[in-house]
C-alpha cells in the first residue's frame, strides 16, 4: 500500500527526514515509533503531499505522494496531531464539509457519521463551535471526518494524545475494526503499550533515520533479548534523544 | 528560594523587554542563525516586505504631519480672525494687490467694472478661499470678498500674520497674538479626536476577542510574580508598541510642538506625549479586558467590541474633517472660547506643554501625575478583578446554537467551500463588519467630508457606474484579496480532500463576486432612483462594471494568495501589505476606464485585466501545491506573469531612456530609436538572468534562441524563408487594410496623425525610423512576445489559442488603427514560431512585415 524510498525532507541546512525506507503492507496496522523531533510528522505529511521531498520518494497504492495528491485523498483519510478548525463553524457542519468536499450528498453523510459521533460520544457537541473543542474533542471530531469517505488507508498523527482512557480504548476498538474491515492504517506515536497492543509491524524512527523495523516480537527478539517493547525501544533511540 | 515574589521594576523590564524583543525579531531583516549543529528554526521562502511596511510607517507618519501643519493653519486664522471680529484677513500679497487696485480706483461701488477691470479684481484673490476645494465654492466666495472690496475698499481688509499655506509644520505657522493659550486650545479639538481614535484601536480595534485570555499573558500568570507587576508591564509593552501612537500621536505631537518654537526638541518631548497618550489607551484597554468580562455575557462583550472597534474604523475621519473640510472653522473658534481648564483634562494635557514657559512646566509634571494616576488605577482595578483568577471563555463568541433542524438544508442550495465562506463571512463578527459595514461607512465618510460628493456622484453615468464599480472594489479589498489569509491554520483540511486548491478558490470568488456585485446593484439602483434619466447613459457601462467585479474578485484572491504566508501564525500579518496596495492601484485604474468616455481604454484595461487575471491564477496553480511546506517551491518555467512583466519594463524602461537621451531637447527620431534598444537590451538581458538565476531548465532552447538539436543550415533557411513568407503575407493584408481605412473619413483622421505619416520627415529621421521598425522592434518585441509572453501561455494552453492571446495582447499595445493588420501578424509569427521552435523564424515575420509597411508608407516617393 505504502512504498517509501530514501525519502529525505530537509529544511536549509537541517535534515528532517533522512533516506528512510519502508513499506506497509496492504491491511496492515503499521506504526512510526520515536521520540519529538524524530521526523515521524514531516513523514506522515509527505505521504499526503502536503510537503514535497527533498530527495527520494513516497507513493501510495503506486501513485506519487506529491505529484497525485489531489487523486490520493480518495483513498486516503488524515487525522492530524493537532487539529486547527474554522472558526464560527459548528461541528456538524464540519463533518457536512468534508463529505460534501469527498462529493457525499448529506443523507449518506448523516447516515455514516451518526455511529461515529455515538461512539464517540460527540452528539451532544456538534452543534457548538469547533474551535471552543478541548483538544481530545478536537481529535474526535477530526476523526470522524477522515472516516466519513470511508478511505483505504487511515493515516493517524499521534491519534491518542489529548484522548482520556475511555476515548483511547474507544479509538484503540475503531482501528481494530476498520483494519478487521480491510483497512490499511499508519500511526505514528511515541506510545509504546499502545502500540505494542495494536500494530501488526513497527519502524523506529529517530533523528530522522530508520533505526529499526519489525513485528514487536521480532524487533524484542533481535535487539534486546528477554527486553520489552521500551528496551528496544531506549536501545536504538540512545544517543541523546529525547525520552517519550 | 526567596519568598518574595520579584519586584514589579523588575517585572514590567522582564516583560516590556521580552515583547519589545518580540517586536525587533518581527521586523529584523536579519535572522540568526543556530551556531554548531543542533536544530536551526526552518528557514522561510522569503522575507520581503518589511522594506515596505517601514516605508508605509513613514508615509503614514507623513500624512500625520500634513494634516496637523493644515490643522495648525486653520487654528491660527481662526485665532487671528477672534482678535478682531469686525476684519477680513487676507494674504499679505492680496493686500498688496488691493492697493494696486485702489490706484486704479477699482474700489467704487457706483460704476460698473469693464471687463479688464472684473478679470484684475478676481485675479487680487487668488490667493484666498483654498479651504473651499469645490471650485464653485471657492469662485463664489472670492466673489463675495471682491463684493466687498468694491463697498468698502481697504477698509475691511487686514494682512494675515499666518504664512500659509500650511503643508509642513514651521514656526511661521504659530499665531501668538491671540494669547499663548488660544492655539492649544483650538488645536484640541483634533488632539482629542486622534487620541479617541487611537484609544478606541488599542481597546477593540486589535484581532483579538476581549472575552479571550491572551495565552501568552495566561503563560505570564504561571510564573511568581504579583498580578500588579504583570498588569502594569503589559500596558507599558503595549504602549511601546502600538504602532498608530507611534505613526499618528508622535507625528502629531511632534509637528504641533515644532511650529510652537521648540526645535528639534519637539521630536523627544512628542515622544513622551505620544508615550502618555499610548500608556492612557493600554490602561484603557486593560480595563476593559477585566472589566467586562465580569459585567457581561461573552455575546454581549463581543457586541460592545464590536461597536466600539466600528468607532475605532472610523474615528480617524472626523479628524481629517477637521483638518480639512471647508466649513468647519466654527469648531476652531468654539474651541477657542471654552475655558482654559480644558486644557487640562488628561485627554489635552500634552498640548500644554505647547504654551511654553511656566504653563509647559505644568503640563510636564500633569503628563506624570495623570500617567501614574492611570496606570495604578488600572492595575489596582485590573488586580482585584482577577483576584479570583482570569476570566477564561476562551475561543470565538459561541453563538446561538444551531437546532438539528437546519441541518438538513445548506443556505441557498450552496455546498462545500462556498458555503462554509457564506458561514463565515454571516458569523464571523470581523469578517462581517469589514465586508458589509465598512464600505457603507467609508463611503459615508467620504460623503461627510466633502459633502458635495454626493451632488457629483449622481451627476452624470460615468460617475455612477464607478461609483458601484467603486463600492464593491471596496468589499474586495477587504474579502478576495484575504481569500487565502482566512484560511488560516485550518488551511491543512483543503489538502485531505480530493478536490484541487485552486478549484476551491474559485468557489471563493464566487461568494466574493456574490457580495461585491450586490453593493454594486444597491449604488446602482440607489443613484439612479436620484437621477433617474441617467439610466439609458450608465446601462451600456453596467457589462463593465460587473465584468470587472468578476475579474477582480479573480485578481484579488490571486494576489492575496500569492502575497500570502499561511505559514504565518498572526492572521494579520499573513497577508503581506503590498500585496493590498498593489490591488489598490489595480483596482483604481480599471475604476478610470469606466469612468472614461472614450472606448480604446475600456477594450485596453478589459483585455489587460484578463490577462492579469489569467497570470495571476497559473501562478497561483503552479505555487498551491507549495503553501504549506515551508523550504519547497514550484520548478521554475517561463509564466505568463514574466511576459507581462516584461512587457510593461520593455515599455517603461522607453520612457525612461527618452527622457534621459533626449534631456533638455526636442524628442527626436535617433532618440526613440535608441531609447527602444537601449530598453529591449536590457530587458532581455534582465530576463535572461533572471530565468537562468531560477534555473529555467534549457532556457536558450526554451526561449527558441538556439536552433534545436541536430537541425542544420537547411533547417534555418527553411524556417527563415517561411517566417519571412508569413510576414510578407501579413504585410499585404495589412497594406489592403490601410487602403481600405483610408477611404472611411472617420478612420482616416487616425492613420494620418500617425508619424509614420509625416511625409514631411527629413532623410536622417527616415533613416532612424526604419532602423528602429526592421532590426530593433522585430528583436526585442520577438523577444518578449513570442519568446517569453507566448511561451507562457502555451504552458496552460493549445496552440492555437496561446497564438490568439499573445497576438491580441501584442495588438493592444499598437495605436487603434493599426491594430488590426499587427494582430494578424503576431498571430502568424506565434504560428511559424510554435513550427520551428526558433526565435528567429518569427523575427523574420516581423521583419518582412515592417519592412514593406515602412518601404510603402516612409520611402514611396
Amino acid at each position: 500500500m505504502i512504498e517509501v524510498e530514501g525519502l529525505t525532507k530537509r529544511y536549509g541546512d537541517f535534515t528532517a527526514v533522512d533516506r528512510l525506507t519502508l513499506g506497509v503492507r496492504r491491511g496492515e496496522l503499521f506504526a512510526l515509533l520515536g521520540p519529538n523531533g524524530a521526523g515521524k510528522t514531516t513523514t506522515l505529511r509527505m505521504l499526503l503531499g502536503f510537503l514535497k521531498a527533498s530527495a527520494g520518494s513516497a507513493r501510495i497504492a503506486g501513485r506519487d505522494c506529491f505529484e497525485e495528491r489531489v487523486e490520493l485523498k480518495r483513498v486516503v483519510g488524515y487525522l492530524p496531531d493537532d487539529p486547527v478548525f474554522y472558526d464560527y463553524l459548528r461541528g456538524r457542519e464540519l463533518i457536512e464539509f468534508s463529505g460534501e468536499m469527498h462529493g457525499l450528498t448529506r443523507a449518506v453523510i448523516a447516515e455514516r457519521s451518526a455511529p461515529l459521533v455515538r461512539e464517540l460520544e460527540l452528539a451532544e457537541a456538534l452543534e457548538d463551535y469547533a474551535v471552543n473543542y478541548s483538544r481530545g474533542m478536537k481529535k474526535k471530531l477530526s476523526l470522524v471526518c477522515a472516516l466519513i469517505h470511508e478511505p483505504e488507508l487511515l493515516i493517524l498523527d499521534e491519534p491518542s494524545s489529548g484522548l482520556d482512557p475511555i476515548a483511547t480504548r474507544r479509538l484503540n476498538q475503531l482501528l481494530l475494526a476498520r483494519k478487521a474491515a480491510g483497512v490499511t492504517i499508519l500511526l505514528s506515536s511515541h506510545l509504546l503499550d499502545q502500540v505494542e497492543k495494536l500494530c501488526d509491524r513497527v519502524a523506529i524512527v529517530a533523528h530522522g533515520r530508520l533505526a529499526a523495523v519489525g513485528t514487536v516480537e521480532e524487533l524484542q527478539a533481535n535487539l534486546h533479548p528477554g527486553g520489552s517493547l521500551e528496551d528496544v525501544f531506549f536501545a536504538v533511540t540512545a544517543g541523546g534523544a529525547e525520552a517519550p | 528560594m526567596s519568598s518574595r515574589p520579584l519586584g514589579t521594576l523588575r517585572v514590567t523590564w522582564l516583560v516590556s523587554a521580552l515583547a519589545l524583543r518580540r517586536f525587533v525579531n518581527r521586523f529584523s531583516p536579519f535572522r540568526r542563525r543556530a551556531r554548531g549543529p543542533g536544530r536551526g528554526a526552518t528557514p522561510k521562502k522569503a522575507a520581503a516586505g518589511k522594506a515596505l511596511l517601514g516605508f508605509l510607517a513613514l508615509l503614514f507618519g507623513f500624512q500625520a504631519v500634513t494634516l496637523t501643519a493644515a490643522a495648525i493653519e486653520r487654528a491660527a486664522r481662526v485665532a487671528e480672525q477672534s482678535t478682531a471680529p469686525d476684519h477680513l484677513f487676507v494674504h499679505a500679497r492680496t493686500l498688496r494687490n488691493l492697493v494696486d487696485l485702489v490706484a486704479l480706483g477699482a474700489c467704487d461701488e457706483g460704476h460698473d467694472p469693464s471687463e479688464q477691470e472684473q478679470s484684475k479684481l478676481d485675479a487680487a484673490f487668488e490667493l484666498e478661499g483654498f479651504e473651499h476645494r469645490d471650485r464653485d465654492d471657492r469662485a463664489a466666495y472670492r466673489h463675495g470678498l471682491a463684493q466687498k472690496f468694491r463697498a468698502h475698499c481697504l477698509t475691511p481688509f487686514r494682512a494675515s500674520e499666518v504664512r500659509g499655506p500650511g503643508v509642513l509644520p514651521t514656526p511661521s505657522l504659530w499665531y501668538r497674538g491671540a494669547g499663548k493659550l488660544a492655539l492649544p486650545k483650538a488645536l484640541g479639538v483634533l488632539g482629542l479626536l486622534l487620541t479617541l481614535g487611537v484609544m478606541l484601536q488599542t481597546v477593540a480595534g486589535s484581532g483579538r476577542d476581549l472575552t479571550e485570555v491572551d495565552q501568552r499573558f495566561e503563560w505570564l500568570f504561571a510564573f511568581p510574580v504579583r498580578a500588579r507587576s504583570l498588569f502594569l508591564a503589559r500596558m507599558l509593552a503595549m504602549a511601546l508598541t502600538a504602532p498608530l501612537v507611534w505613526v499618528l500621536i508622535w507625528p502629531f505631537y511632534g509637528s504641533v510642538l515644532f511650529s510652537a518654537g521648540y526645535g528639534l526638541f519637539a521630536v523627544p518631548l512628542g515622544a513622551l506625549a505620544a508615550l502618555y497618550v499610548g500608556l492612557i489607551a493600554a490602561a484603557v484597554r486593560v480595563l476593559a479586558e477585566t472589566t467586562l468580562p465580569r459585567w457581561l455575557t461573552s455575546p454581549n462583550v463581543s457586541r460592545v467590541q464590536a461597536f466600539l472597534g466600528l468607532l475605532g474604523t472610523l474615528s480617524l475621519v472626523p479628524a481629517f474633517a477637521v483638518a480639512y473640510t471647508p466649513g468647519l472653522g466654527w469648531l476652531y473658534d468654539r474651541a477657542l472660547r471654552v475655558a482654559d481648564g480644558w486644557l487640562y483634562e488628561p485627554l489635552s494635557v500634552p498640548l500644554l506643554l505647547a504654551t511654553g514657559g511656566a504653563g509647559a512646566l505644568s503640563g510636564a509634571a500633569l503628563l506624570v501625575v495623570y500617567g501614574a494616576v492611570f496606570a495604578l488605577g488600572a492595575v489596582t482595578v485590573a488586580e482585584r478583578m482577577v483576584s479570583n483568577g482570569i476570566v477564561a471563555t476562551s475561543g470565538v463568541d459561541p453563538g446561538s446554537r444551531g437546532g438539528p433542524q437546519r441541518a438538513a438544508s445548506g443556505a441557498f442550495g450552496l455546498r462545500g467551500v462556498a458555503l462554509k465562506e457564506l458561514r463565515a463571512l454571516l458569523r464571523d463578527r470581523q469578517l462581517r463588519t469589514q465586508a458589509f459595514l465598512v464600505p457603507v461607512l467609508a463611503i459615508g465618510a467620504q460623503i461627510l467630508i466633502n459633502p458635495s460628493l454626493l451632488r457629483s456622484l449622481a451627476g452624470g453615468a460615468p460617475m455612477i457606474a464607478t461609483a458601484a464599480f467603486g463600492t464593491a472594489a471596496f468589499s474586495l479589498l477587504t474579502g478576495a484579496l484575504n481569500g487565502l489569509a482566512t484560511e488560516g491554520q485550518a488551511l491543512w483540511t483543503l489538502y485531505t480532500v480530493p478536490v484541487r486548491l485552486e478549484r476551491l478558490l474559485l468557489a471563493k470568488v464566487h461568494v466574493w463576486v456574490g457580495v461585491a456585485s450586490s453593493f454594486a446593484v444597491l449604488v446602482l439602483v440607489g443613484l439612479l432612483i436620484r437621477s433617474p434619466h441617467l439610466v439609458p447613459a450608465v446601462l451600456p457601462r453596467v457589462p463593465l462594471v460587473f465584468a470587472g467585479v468578476y475579474l477582480y474578485a479573480m485578481i484579488g484572491l490571486g494576489l492575496g494568495a500569492l502575497g500570502t504566508d499561511p505559514l504565518e501564525l498572526e492572521q494579520r500579518r499573513r497577508l503581506k501589505p503590498g500585496a493590498a496596495y498593489l490591488f489598490m492601484l489595480l483596482l483604481s485604474l480599471f475604476a478610470y476606464s469606466i469612468y472614461t468616455e472614450s472606448l480604446w481604454p475600456k477594450v485596453v484595461e478589459l483585455v489587460l485585466s484578463s490577462l492579469l487575471a489569467y497570470a495571476l491564477w497559473q501562478k497561483l496553480k503552479d505555487h498551491l501545491p507549495y503553501l504549506l511546506d515551508p523550504t519547497e517551491a514550484p520548478p521554475p518555467s517561463i509564466a505568463v506573469a514574466d511576459g507581462v512583466l516584461a512587457a510593461l519594463g520593455f515599455f517603461a524602461f522607453q520612457g525612461i531612456f527618452m527622457l534621459l537621451f533626449s534631456a533638455g531637447s526636442e524628442p527626436s527620431f535617433e532618440g526613440l530609436t535608441l531609447a527602444f534598444g537601449a530598453s529591449g537590451l536590457l530587458v532581455a538581458l534582465a530576463s535572461l538572468w533572471f530565468f537562468a538565476r531560477s534555473r529555467v531548465p534549457d532556457l536558450m532552447a526554451t526561449l527558441g534562441l538556439v536552433r534545436p538539436l541536430a537541425r542544420g543550415r537547411a533547417f534555418e533557411l527553411r524556417a527563415l524563408g517561411i517566417g519571412g513568407l508569413a510576414g510578407g503575407a501579413a504585410a499585404v493584408f495589412g497594406l489592403g487594410y490601410r487602403s481600405l481605412v483610408l477611404k472611411v473619413p472617420m478612420l482616416r483622421a487616425l492613420i494620418e496623425s500617425e508619424p509614420e505619416h509625416a511625409q514631411k520627415l527629413d532623410t536622417s529621421a527616415r533613416v532612424w525610423l526604419t532602423l528602429l521598425a526592421v532590426v530593433a522592434a522585430p528583436l526585442f518585441e520577438e523577444f518578449v512576445f513570442r519568446g517569453i509572453l507566448y511561451r507562457g501561455f502555451r504552458r496552460s494552453f493549445a496552440a492555437p489559442l496561446a497564438a490568439l492571446m499573445s497576438a491580441v495582447v501584442f495588438a493592444l499595445v499598437h495605436p487603434a488603427a493599426s491594430a488590426l493588420p499587427v494582430f494578424c501578424m503576431a498571430f502568424l509569427a506565434a504560428v511559424v514560431y510554435e513550427r520551428f521552435r526558433w526565435l528567429f523564424a518569427p523575427i523574420a515575420t516581423h521583419v518582412t512585415y515592417n519592412a514593406v509597411v515602412v518601404v510603402a508608407t516612409l520611402w514611396q516617393h
